[in-house]
């Protein structure tokens, strides 16, 4: 909304061959792009070999509505709101491997604020469940022996019940 | 779908987990977002695992964690030998730390200070306490004031160490009301914990040191 007219279109092209076309202003809350757009490497299309379009649509639709700015103080109460909201919408995906994906894709792309939001997402996701059902869930395997198993639970009996 | 595909996938060959396979900072950040206990347990899910949580650079005994091991366990002696112990096992630079501490007999204040001279070279950047333990001689409030300045050159010596540019350094240690009935009585009657007990309900920080 700020600047939409004169801002420089940047291309990204998914893993899977598609290409997006984000403004640049928006795109630069990646800092592996931001890096190389300083280099001088995003005149052609940017390839991101480690993110299937699925994803990168969705960090798309993320850092599209982290980039509009409030017009003023007014405004910017209800679009911190919105934003929290809007979060708190965005890791609830339908698949668990999506929100996985998301943590990859925002490692890699280095955008701070949401690789802390889909890390928190998943620690949510396990805060609650037993050493056996993380297991399970994330199909761990357990390669301890009883014996050494019962000796590292010993080391820190304090935090096993 | 993928249910099916990953049990299949268990029950075949022992696949890498989607977990395991993230990036050790990714991990850790993960971690990070978890309660210390639940960050700890993650010790016991593989052997992959035993030392993954060992890596977390953010040290957070808050209430949550002093009600957990308050539940667990009926002696208050292990709170403080359960910092002590953690700090140590922690295997790189300590940049949070946060520190609550109730009424509670069994705290030494050469402990805490020891904690924070311990992080003070481990690199840590803050440090914030809900010191609630009433002492009558120069309880541990009073020698934090003192510490937390000694601790601020101490840190950024090392900051500069590291970076090798001018570092700045803020301090900013909230009293409360607690700190100054401190001063003026030198004892601690009733209400005076009374406040500073309340004080700790909202877990506003009575020290709080910021070092950037």
């Amino acid at each position: 909304m700020s600047s939409s007219s004169s801002s420089k279109m940047i291309e990204l092209r998914s893993s899977d061959g598609e290409t997006f076309h984000v403004e640049e202003t928006v795109v630069l809350q990646s800092e592996t792009i931001k890096q190389m757009i300083d280099d001088d490497c995003a005149n052609a299309a940017i390839p991101l070999p480690n993110v299937t379009s699925m994803t990168l649509a969705k960090v798309i639709e993320y850092i599209k509505k982290h980039a509009e700015k409030p017009k003023d103080d007014d405004d910017k109460k209800v679009a911190e709101e919105d934003l929290k909201k809007f979060d708190a919408e965005f890791v609830k995906v339908d698949q668990e491997s999506m929100l996985f994906d998301l943590v990859r894709a925002a490692n890699y792309l280095n955008i701070k604020s949401l690789l802390d939001l889909t890390c928190q997402a998943v620690a949510d996701s396990i805060k609650d469940l037993s050493v056996e059902e993380v297991r399970k869930k994330f199909n761990i395997q357990n390669d301890f022996t009883p014996e050494e198993e019962a000796k590292v639970r010993k080391e820190n009996a304090w935090a096993f019940d | 779908m993928k249910g099916i595909r990953g049990s299949l996938q268990a029950s075949k060959v022992a696949q890498k987990d989607v977990i395991s396979t993230m990036p050790e900072e990714v991990i850790t950040n993960i971690l990070h977002c978890l309660p210390l206990q639940d960050a700890v347990k993650t010790s016991i899910l593989s052997k992959d695992w035993k030392f993954k949580w060992t890596m977390i650079t953010q040290l957070v005994f808050d209430k949550n964690f002093y009600d957990y091991l308050d539940q667990n366990t009926d002696n208050e002696y292990f709170y403080p030998k359960i910092i002590s112990r953690l700090l140590f096992l922690l295997n790189g630079a300590i940049t949070k730390f946060f520190l609550y501490l109730p009424y509670c007999n069994e705290v030494d204040v050469e402990d805490i200070n020891c904690w924070i001279i311990y992080l003070s070279k481990k690199g840590i950047k803050e440090f914030k306490g809900s010191i609630l333990t009433p002492y009558k001689a120069g309880g541990p409030f009073l020698s934090l004031f003192h510490i937390s300045s000694k601790l601020s050159e101490e840190a950024s010596k090392y900051n500069k160490k590291e970076t090798g540019g001018k570092q700045e350094t803020t301090i900013d240690v909230r009293k409360n009301k607690y700190s100054e009935g401190m001063h003026e009585n030198g004892i601690q009657d009733e209400d005076k914990s009374q406040e500073a007990l309340s004080l700790s309900e909202d877990e506003e920080p009575t020290i709080a040191v910021k070092l950037s």
